[in-house]
């Protein structure tokens, strides 16, 4: 009862386009000019461009430092996470499977698997 | 955690230099609550509402994307892509998408001829809206799970189904739902984990309301302790119901999907 290839396929990139369409609408949004950005009917081609919004937000003086400051802080917590989280996961399922082991005679394996 | 334990026997707050143990009183106003109790049935109907289509909605895109079909790269990274996002940028764009002014759906609804509603403004859809948002938002986080599970299942299992004439059904619910157990109690222990804590996407797209329709614990629990006179105490005591809760939602889980899947 399979569908064909093809119309699985058209069927999940249309899927894909309409899950896209709110990312779509973030980003066409970000190139319009502050006059046309509330509008009906919408407008999904963002003309007369502009770069000014991304201009503000990296260049513009008053911004530029806290935007700066703003990714130093995520990035030192992303990657302190990453780093600790993975160091001490690590650490604790490598004792896991002796444990999954002894009570593998009384319970599933596969309840160890993703837990 | 511990200290938070101590404190949700105090009654603390900031600027009261001593705490006075005051045994369970923080517990105890808890029953009397109605907005906590209200928030506690909020995020209970959140977590069971939404449980079904974050179960369903990726396993159907994972079976339809572990066909190998063309252009499937592109395909696993479209549905990925809102998890990449930030809760305040998801909860921003759909805010907007959802206004119901100046929102594109509520356009294209009347287009159509469909009625429009004030999605976010009205107690009966406002909590359907957040369940939406959250679902566009984690889909691709459970896709990608249930992808993983899909590919550990043997190829054979599937082989020697069809040539028993089994078809496309009969081998989803005789192999591929039973093989991917460990992938359901998974998703759903996680789902639900998150369910219960869930703050960001209704702190942005309703502050919990209109009135109290869609106030949540973590939202109550936080304006207990940083926006209501910052009475740590009752706050903490809220943690812990709310941990109990988790605790208790998550061994029933592990109950309930616990078994031999052997083959």
């Amino acid at each position: 009862m399979r569908p064909p290839r093809g119309v699985l396929t058209a069927l999940m990139v249309g899927c894909a386009i309409l899950w896209l369409l709110p990312v779509v609408w973030v980003l066409v949004t970000s190139l319009k000019l502050t006059a046309n950005i509330v509008k009906l009917p919408p407008e999904w081609i963002p003309w007369p461009a502009t770069l000014a919004h991304y201009g503000e937000v990296l260049f513009s003086s008053s911004r530029t430092a806290r935007i700066g400051r703003a990714f130093l802080n995520s990035t030192i917590v992303s990657l302190g996470a990453v780093v600790l989280v993975v160091f001490t996961s690590a650490l604790t399922a490598y004792r896991w499977p002796a444990c999954a082991f002894r009570a593998a005679t009384r319970s599933s394996p596969s309840s160890w698997a993703v837990s | 955690m511990l200290d938070g334990l101590r404190l949700s026997f105090t009654n603390a707050r900031l600027g009261r230099a001593q705490h006075a143990f005051v045994g369970l009183a923080n517990y105890q106003r808890l029953l009397d609550d109605t907005r906590f109790h209200v928030s506690l049935v909020n995020t209970a109907f959140y977590a069971v509402a939404s449980t079904l289509p974050i179960l369903a909605v990726p396993l159907a895109l994972a079976i339809a994307l572990n066909r190998g079909m063309a252009l499937r790269t592109f395909l696993r990274g479209a549905f990925f892509f809102p998890f990449t996002l930030s809760v305040v940028t998801v909860g921003l764009a759909w805010l907007w998408l959802l206004d119901p002014v100046v929102g594109p759906l509520n356009y294209y609804l009347r287009a159509l001829g469909l009625p429009a509603r004030s999605w976010l403004a009205d107690p009966t859809t406002a909590m359907w809206a957040i369940i939406l948002t959250s679902v566009w938002w984690v889909t691709g986080y459970y896709l990608v799970i249930y992808l993983a599970g899909l590919q550990d299942i043997p190829r054979d299992l599937y082989e020697a189904a069809a040539l028993d004439g089994a078809g496309g059904w009969r081998s989803f619910w005789a192999i591929t739902l039973p093989l991917l157990r460990p992938v359901f109690l998974f998703v759903f222990v996680t789902h639900i984990i998150g369910s219960f804590q869930i703050f960001g996407q209704v702190f942005i797209l309703t502050q919990g309301g209109p009135g109290d329709a869609t106030r949540t614990v973590v939202q109550h629990l936080y304006e207990t302790a940083f926006q209501n006179f910052f009475q740590f105490g009752s706050a903490s005591a809220m943690a812990w119901v709310l941990f109990a809760v988790i605790l208790v939602f998550s061994l029933l889980q592990f109950r309930l999907l616990r078994g031999h899947t052997q083959y």
